[in-house]
């Protein structure tokens, strides 16, 4: 989008306003559409006894100085996992997943910290949490398999534990959920109009509801 | 020749030759040589080029073991003991020297080259190396032009003074037969008669079996010689006679005077 | 005056045409590096002049690039990410290409020897992403079974990974500078009564040595090269690693990762390419010094084969 290569591009994080001026420094204006949401869901190995977790834990054990790094801090013992050690999955830095989540998880000012194995794709997130007992993931709701575990997460230590799910991403009542969106490089005209009016139409939503993701509002999919 | 009499009665006869056939990949490439060399001498072999006078020297040092579709039948005996009863060949192998038609210089040191045969059986001692070096140098008449850089790449000698390099590494391992196949192909003349002179000192201690593309060579320094012909042999007769027309058959006659070949 | 046989025929105009083409095809060679070159300078000189500070580049490990107020890019762990995986790919690759191509060049015949060949070749034949996938599917879960670690995703897994990736194309090379050691010396060699083991050690390995360093070489160019099986396998952590269990993060995957999301002539774009200009001249030092060390093996051997025109062949 910012080179100018594409006439639509999809992005699960807002563009930074340096990079809305790079592009309009190379000659195109990206116009912003919210086309649905996405729930961030914390994923851990299905043998692993972890039901809920707060995000001052995960903020604790994802971000720079925090000093959450054993299972047994979260009051769990881990079978297959003898080192007690966390083993936190996280993603390549520049995608969406990963800034919304330091947004949400970590705050405006706190960066990750380094040591996790950033992964290249949501799937192989998930993937590798399937496949090691001692870690921690998290990746979109979408991704979500019958052979990993996602515990609920609450806001502090008294909050509600709320699982994460297409309604509770809808109505808001899941903390780690963040707009998907859609740019186009200046106002959408003829077949990026017609294909952006599909995807914000009831029949797109309903796609968007099938697939693991929350449409933008209130829609009747049969 | 006469057929061959029981081996072991005659303590005379360094390699004993009974109905030899090699084929390689079942095609035919030497047939029906039955034939002595006597120890302590030069047997000459001549024949123009694929009459099968290498495959002959191949099978005496077992050579086919590690030749791809070389089989051999007959019976060759070295000593009195067919070569094909040693159950470990490379022994055999060891008291046998190999001089081939190109010098072959191992990629070593001069020195690394004559030591290694040495090596091989174990011997580590400097000063007994040092020796062997010295001896087998001289005794192949390589020694005064080598002494001074012993420690340089054997393979970038000259020609010449490769083979005679070979020659030594031949005789570092102290053989009781020489087997030489036209170790002259690749040398220079003047040479070649420091070799045969080397040679005719070497034969009183030594049996040595010279193949060669030069019959006046075979006449200058072989007491018998055997004409392979074909894949065939056509008889082995006492040099001297072969070259004054005694020959027992009109085609080796022809071929000593030089009317083919 | 000219002579009557003495024009330009057809062949001599194609003989001509045909050296211009291949003169161009050579040149396409010089052109193409010299262009990759200049692309990837360019893209990073800005970081380079403006931005690049030594000291953080080489010696700090904190590699944050998008972070909110404190972008920092210290390459040091990801350096030793791919230094220990290419270790330890090579403490893998090297015995077992070694032996393979000794196997192959020296000892073993016909069929088998014809089997293994293209056995060897078909390995190098699989991608690396499957690599990657092995990695990620079979070997995490077994490390963390056999070792009782944490995680299985480490130097150890993605430089096993690599030692099998690498090891095709070292066994390939390896059999080459051994084909190259001219047979006399081998019939030579046996002649004196040398085992094949005997042979093997004392005449041709040596022999072959600058060949065989060559090979290792390429292989250790190919392990710093290598990019998606060790994003795969690797862990892709930003790491210092003490112990083959820890993951790591090699350069070329921290560029894979990261550069197609990222906003071109960003300091981060600039700083990814400045890995890569880092990249680019490891590689070709190591290219260059396997080069060096073929053609120190070609010279060895230069006299061999003379066969002066000396004495008359009847």
């Amino acid at each position: 989008m910012i080179n100018g290569t594409v006439d639509i591009a999809n992005s699960s994080r807002k563009m930074k306003d340096s990079e809305i001026e790079l592009a309009r420094g190379n000659g195109n204006d990206p116009i912003e559409f919210v086309v649905g949401f996405d729930a961030l869901a914390v994923y851990v190995h299905p043998d692993n006894p972890l039901d809920q977790v707060s995000l001052e834990q995960l903020a604790e054990l994802y971000g720079e100085g925090g000093d959450v790094d054993a299972w047994s801090q979260l009051g769990v013992e881990v079978p297959g996992c003898s080192s007690d050690e966390i083993v936190r999955v996280s993603r390549q830095n520049n995608s969406g997943t990963y800034v919304y989540f330091r947004e949400a998880v970590l705050g405006e000012r706190r960066d990750f910290r380094l040591g996790s194995r950033d992964m290249h794709g949501s799937k192989d997130v998930v993937d590798l949490v399937e496949n090691t007992p001692c870690a921690i993931g998290y990746s979109g709701l979408a991704y979500a398999t019958d052979h990993v575990k996602m515990p609920c997460v609450r806001k502090g230590e008294d909050g509600d534990c709320v699982s994460p799910s297409v309604e509770t991403a809808i109505d808001g009542s899941y903390p780690i959920a963040r707009p998907l969106f859609m740019y186009t490089a200046g106002e959408p005209q003829g077949a990026i109009r017609e294909y952006l009016d599909w995807v914000l139409s009831d029949e797109g939503q309903c796609i968007v509801y099938e697939k693991g993701y929350a449409p933008r509002g209130d829609v009747n999919c049969s | 020749m006469s057929t061959a009499a029981p081996p072991s009665a005659d303590s005379d006869c360094a390699i004993d030759v009974v109905d030899l056939a090699i084929r390689y990949h079942g095609q035919l490439a030497l047939s029906g040589v039955t034939l002595k060399v006597p120890a302590h001498d030069i047997f000459g072999v001549i024949g123009p080029a694929n009459s099968g006078k290498t495959s002959f020297l191949r099978a005496v040092n077992r050579m086919d073991l590690m030749t791809a579709g070389m089989e051999v039948s007959g019976s060759v005996r070295v000593e009195g003991r067919d070569v094909r009863s040693w159950r470990n060949p490379y022994a055999l192998r060891r008291r046998i020297g190999v001089v081939f038609p190109l010098p072959v210089g191992l990629p070593m040191t001069i020195y690394e080259n004559v030591a290694l045969s040495s090596r091989l059986r174990g011997t580590r001692n400097k000063a007994d190396l040092d020796v062997i070096v010295e001896r087998c140098l001289r005794r192949a008449a390589l020694w005064d032009e080598v002494k001074d850089r012993l420690d340089s790449l054997g393979s970038l000698l000259s020609g010449g003074q490769q083979q005679r390099l070979t020659i030594a590494r031949a005789l570092s391992q102290d053989p009781s037969i020489l087997l030489l196949d036209e170790f002259s192909i690749a040398v220079d003349p003047v040479t070649t008669m420091r070799i045969e002179e080397v040679l005719s000192e070497l034969k009183s201690e030594m049996t040595i079996v010279l193949v060669t593309n030069l019959v006046q060579q075979a006449r200058r320094l072989a007491s018998q010689t055997a004409f392979f012909l074909t894949g065939e042999l056509v008889e082995v007769t006492e040099t001297e006679a072969m070259f004054e027309g005694a020959a027992q058959d009109p085609r080796t006659t022809a071929y000593v005077e030089g009317k083919f070949g | 005056m000219t002579h009557a046989a003495d024009r330009r025929d057809l062949a001599w105009w194609i003989d001509r045409t045909m050296q211009v083409l291949v003169l161009a095809g050579g040149l396409s060679a010089i052109v193409f590096i010299a262009g990759i070159f200049l692309f990837i300078t360019r893209e990073g000189a800005g970081f380079v002049f403006d931005r690049f500070d030594f000291r953080e580049f080489f010696f700090s490990p904190r590699w944050t690039p998008t972070s909110n107020h404190n972008p920092t890019y210290g390459a040091l762990a990801l350096i030793a990410g791919t230094a220990s995986v290419t270790g330890l790919a090579m403490v893998v690759s090297v015995p077992f290409s070694l032996g393979a191509a000794i196997y192959i060049g020296e000892f073993a015949t016909g069929r088998v020897r014809e089997t293994l060949k293209v056995l060897v070749e078909l390995l190098a034949a699989i991608p690396s992403v499957v690599w990657g996938f092995i990695g990620l599917s079979i070997m995490n879960p077994l490390i963390i079974q056999v070792f009782d670690v944490p995680v299985g995703l480490n130097v150890l897994n993605s430089g096993i990974i690599l030692g099998l990736m690498a090891a095709p194309i070292m066994t390939t090379i390896a059999e080459d500078a051994l084909k190259a050691v001219p047979d006399g010396y081998r019939e030579a060699a046996e002649a004196m009564g040398a085992t094949r083991w005997q042979v093997t050690f004392k005449v041709v390995l040596p022999a072959a040595r600058n060949g065989l360093v060559a090979a290792t070489l390429l292989g250790v160019g190919r392990g710093f090269g290598e990019t998606m099986a060790v994003l795969m396998a690797s862990g892709h952590s930003v790491n210092l690693p003490t112990s083959p269990f820890d993951s790591v993060r090699a350069l070329t995957a921290t560029i894979a990762a990261e550069l197609g999301e990222t906003a071109a002539g960003s300091d981060h774009y600039q700083a990814l390419f400045t890995l890569g200009i880092f990249l680019f001249i490891v590689t070709f030092a190591i290219n260059l010094a396997a080069d060096v060390f073929v053609r120190g093996g070609r010279r060895k051997y230069r006299r061999r084969g003379r066969r002066p025109a000396a004495s008359a062949n009847p």
